[in-house]
């Protein structure tokens, strides 16, 4: 398998602040996508399903839910080209069964959420890519306790079987709380959040193939 | 939803000291306990332990005031009249009328750990008897016969088991009864038999619905 992207050296200039393709803050590396088997500049509609439970987590409370998609409206979408930093665009994901100690809660996200890749991926079609979902931000509620969610969370894309599975673990700060409001005293402005759950991606035009 | 901020009373007493020390200059935080109030439907039974008796709690409203910032809680649990019978010695059955009359206000605290909210409570009533029959025939036991003190009634959540804040969850404890008064001739009778430890009580709380 031959690796096209040159990955370090494009984070390189990332980080260095002279990215010249990709948003201003954008946090992974530029990539050829093709979708469908064509590489031509554009977007393709995705939608997602989660398979299996989402958790996420505060250091003294976890939380979870049974299910979580993401629906064909608003759209969310992948860019097909040369250099591409935003690989994939999600621009709502709906939490359902969402529950926390005391009892129910709601997910809602915001904005447009940024799937970013950083490790190495060939033309082959079978890759499991290293990356991240940045720029999210997700607002928790309840009766009793509200904050937000932002920051980004690790996880890897596989393109054999359209999975992407995202593993925030470890509160490592990738994930920040904010905005606290009540919450019984157990949440925390600053404090790290968890994330974890996997999605069945599909993508009507065809398999989503980084290199 | 609503919310009703009260300002505690500290807060009230720091700003005045800071006002007569002539620091109107430094802004004092105005934070304000943020108080969301939930009513539920509760149910029970209590377990009388020197009767072998079971009383009715309920069906009531239990209404609590939660600051959502502490987990502290204030409310109410009135609890209908109602009625309990057993026998004396294992023989002579006692009927009697129940009343609990709330002392003070219900306090308590929802303790949020890593996977479960959990509660503990204290409600404080007056127990009154009335109406007391003994083999059938009333006795004259007054207007006034009760508990000489208040009964504290601690609840709480069962060990390993959560309280879910809209759809609520059991709560159950043991308390003490104490001496009665103001019984007339049956003050003696009913001292010798109800009051003592290890009294039980399970309350089935649900429904939550936060004031609008």
């Amino acid at each position: 398998m031959k690796i096209k992207n040159a990955a370090i050296a494009t984070a390189g200039l990332a980080l260095a602040g002279v990215a010249v393709a990709g948003p201003a803050l954008a946090t992974g590396s530029s990539y050829t996508v093709a979708v469908g088997g064509s590489s031509a500049a554009g977007t393709h509609n995705i939608t997602a399903t989660s398979s299996g439970p989402l958790g996420f987590a505060v250091p003294t409370l976890t939380m979870g839910c049974t299910s979580a998609a993401v629906p064909a409206s608003p759209v969310s979408t992948v860019a097909s080209g040369t250099a591409i930093t935003d690989i994939a665009s999600i621009n709502k994901i709906n939490f359902t069964g969402c529950t926390g100690p005391g009892g129910a809660l709601t997910v809602t996200t915001v904005g447009s959420w940024k799937l970013h890749a950083t490790g190495a991926a060939t033309s082959a079609a079978t890759d499991v890519i290293a990356g991240h979902v940045d720029s999210i931000t997700a607002n928790v509620a309840n009766a009793v306790c509200k904050f937000t969610v932002t920051g980004k969370a690790n996880g890897t894309y596989n393109e054999g079987t359209k999975v992407l599975n995202v593993s925030e673990t470890g509160f490592t700060g990738n994930l920040k709380v904010s905005n606290v409001v009540g919450c019984l005293g157990q949440v925390q402005n600053g404090q790290s959040a968890n994330f974890t759950g996997s999605f069945n991606v599909v993508s009507p035009d065809g398999l989503i193939n980084a290199s | 939803m609503t919310i009703t901020t009260t300002p505690t009373r500290w807060r009230r007493r720091a700003a005045a000291v800071a006002a007569t020390a002539g620091l109107a200059l430094v802004p004092v935080a105005a934070h304000a306990a943020t108080i969301v109030t939930i009513s539920y439907d509760a149910t029970g039974t209590s377990h009388i332990a020197k009767t072998n008796s079971d009383v009715a709690l309920g069906p009531t409203t239990l209404t609590t005031n939660l600051d959502i910032d502490t987990g502290d809680f204030t409310g109410s649990l009135p609890l209908p009249g109602t009625a309990t019978k057993f026998k004396v010695l294992g023989l002579l059955p006692v009927t009697a009328n129940v009343n609990f009359v709330e002392a003070k206000p219900l306090v308590g605290k929802i303790n949020l750990t890593q996977t479960q909210a959990q509660v503990s409570s204290t409600a404080t009533y007056y127990v009154k008897l009335s109406n007391i029959k003994i083999v059938g025939f009333p006795t004259f036991a007054g207007s006034k016969c009760q508990t000489k003190q208040p009964v504290s009634i601690p609840v709480g959540t069962k060990p390993n088991e959560g309280f879910d804040l809209i759809n609520g969850g059991e709560l159950v404890g043991t308390y003490t009864i104490g001496q009665f008064e103001n019984c007339g001739l049956n003050t003696p009778l009913i001292n010798a038999l109800v009051p003592g430890a290890g009294n039980t009580v399970d309350i089935k709380v649900s429904n939550g619905v936060i004031a609008e």
